[in-house]
């Protein structure tokens, strides 16, 4: 009986440790609606930065997109982590392949995890283009894929960032 | 023949002509009057243009939130993620009919395949337009992908010439004790892709 009792008691200091040392818990019910707004709106900039700068090719302002370990997985399974390793990617790839473009970005769903982290998906369409100088407009043949990105977001001293990002693709044009 | 107070039949044409102006008159004062009142009445409802900007910023970024929610939502067939996007009494009303309520929506939801063949709804342009503090109206576009079979990690995306279709999307959102959500939404299709 007194075992019993005890690990009733157990069972209830460890709650309440828990409940105390978790506030991010009810974080997202407690946030104000301003506090809400802002912080889907600052994830929501993050995913136009993250395509804008790969459009761009700018490869350290492709990479300040993510925390400093942030980790980016491409569709060949491979994952690169850390900002640099994500800067020499970008710098390695031959200038405006058609790879270069990460299409335009559409639906962006925010879910917020807690004051400081939130789950994004994200869609995009890649238009198909002859891949000559993208300078000029070019005839516009189909969308090249759409594909869907999953990313965790936090915020850090400097904004918020990705921590981790993975995408599908669930169409693409005929081979 | 004249009415004995009148000493003349001009008199009492001027009287009659004067009451029938004073008669109109009332009802031109009354419109007047009636006219003045409602910017003053409608000044004392609380509207968008009383609504400071960061407010309507505010609510303009949870209100298409609410977009982005139902496209993912819908995709993922997430039934009850979706139903949790609409108010209590909540309204879609879409080519299969009208479905009111979270049970309906969820149905709405399970009663596709699953898992889901890939579908993406892809929100374009989003207009909000706040009411008040507690109600907003909104427009959307969205490119429309569907399929006939799921894809899921790993495997091979569909191949596909064109988008399905672009839809224009129209909702009625109410602020809840839960924040905002879609009281009332209704889509229509603008063009549809050929098939492929």
């Amino acid at each position: 009986m007194r075992i019993r009792a005890n690990v009733n008691k157990s069972l209830w200091v460890a709650l309440l440790a828990l409940l105390a040392f978790s506030p991010s818990l009810f974080a997202v019910e407690e946030m104000s609606q301003e506090g809400l707004a802002n912080m889907i709106a600052d994830c929501k900039q993050l995913e136009y930065d993250y395509a804008t700068y790969r459009v761009k090719g700018d490869a350290q302002a492709f990479a300040n997109v993510f925390t400093e370990e942030g980790e980016w997985g491409r569709s060949n399974g491979r994952v690169l982590v850390g900002r640099a390793a994500i800067a020499d990617y970008i710098n390695a790839l031959p200038a405006r392949e058609p790879d270069a473009n990460p299409g335009l970005t559409t639906t962006v769903k925010v879910t917020p995890i807690d004051s400081s982290n939130a789950n994004t998906v994200s869609y995009a369409l890649m238009p198909a283009s002859s891949g000559a100088d993208l300078d000029d407009p070019v005839y516009l043949r189909r969308f090249h894929i759409a594909s869907e990105s999953r990313s965790v977001c936090t915020l850090t001293d400097s904004g918020w960032k990705i921590a981790k990002r993975e995408y599908s693709t669930l169409f693409t044009e005929p081979e | 023949m004249f009415n004995d107070s009148f000493d003349t039949e001009k008199e009492f044409l001027v009287k009659q002509i004067a009451q029938r102006f004073l008669l109109t008159s009332s009802r031109l004062t009354a419109a007047v009057l009636f006219s003045a009142a409602v910017p003053a009445l409608a000044e004392m409802l609380p509207s968008g243009e009383e609504m400071d900007s960061r407010r309507i910023h505010e609510i303009t970024i949870l209100c298409e939130q609410l977009w982005m929610d139902y496209a993912i939502y819908r995709d993922h067939l997430d039934a009850d993620g979706f139903a949790n996007t609409f108010t209590e009494d909540g309204q879609l009303i879409v080519g299969s009919g009208t479905h009111t309520g979270p049970a309906a929506l969820r149905k709405y939801i399970r009663d596709h395949e699953s898992p889901g063949f890939a579908h993406m709804v892809m929100i374009t342009t989003t207009d909000i337009t706040p009411l008040s503090e507690t109600r907003a109206v909104g427009t959307a576009y969205a490119l429309v992908n569907g399929s006939d079979r799921h894809v899921g990690q790993g495997d091979a995306p569909i191949q596909s010439q064109h988008i399905g279709a672009a839809n224009e999307y129209y909702a009625e959102f109410e602020q809840t004790d839960e924040g905002w959500k879609i009281a009332k939404m209704s889509l229509r299709g603008v063009f549809s892709g050929p098939r492929d």
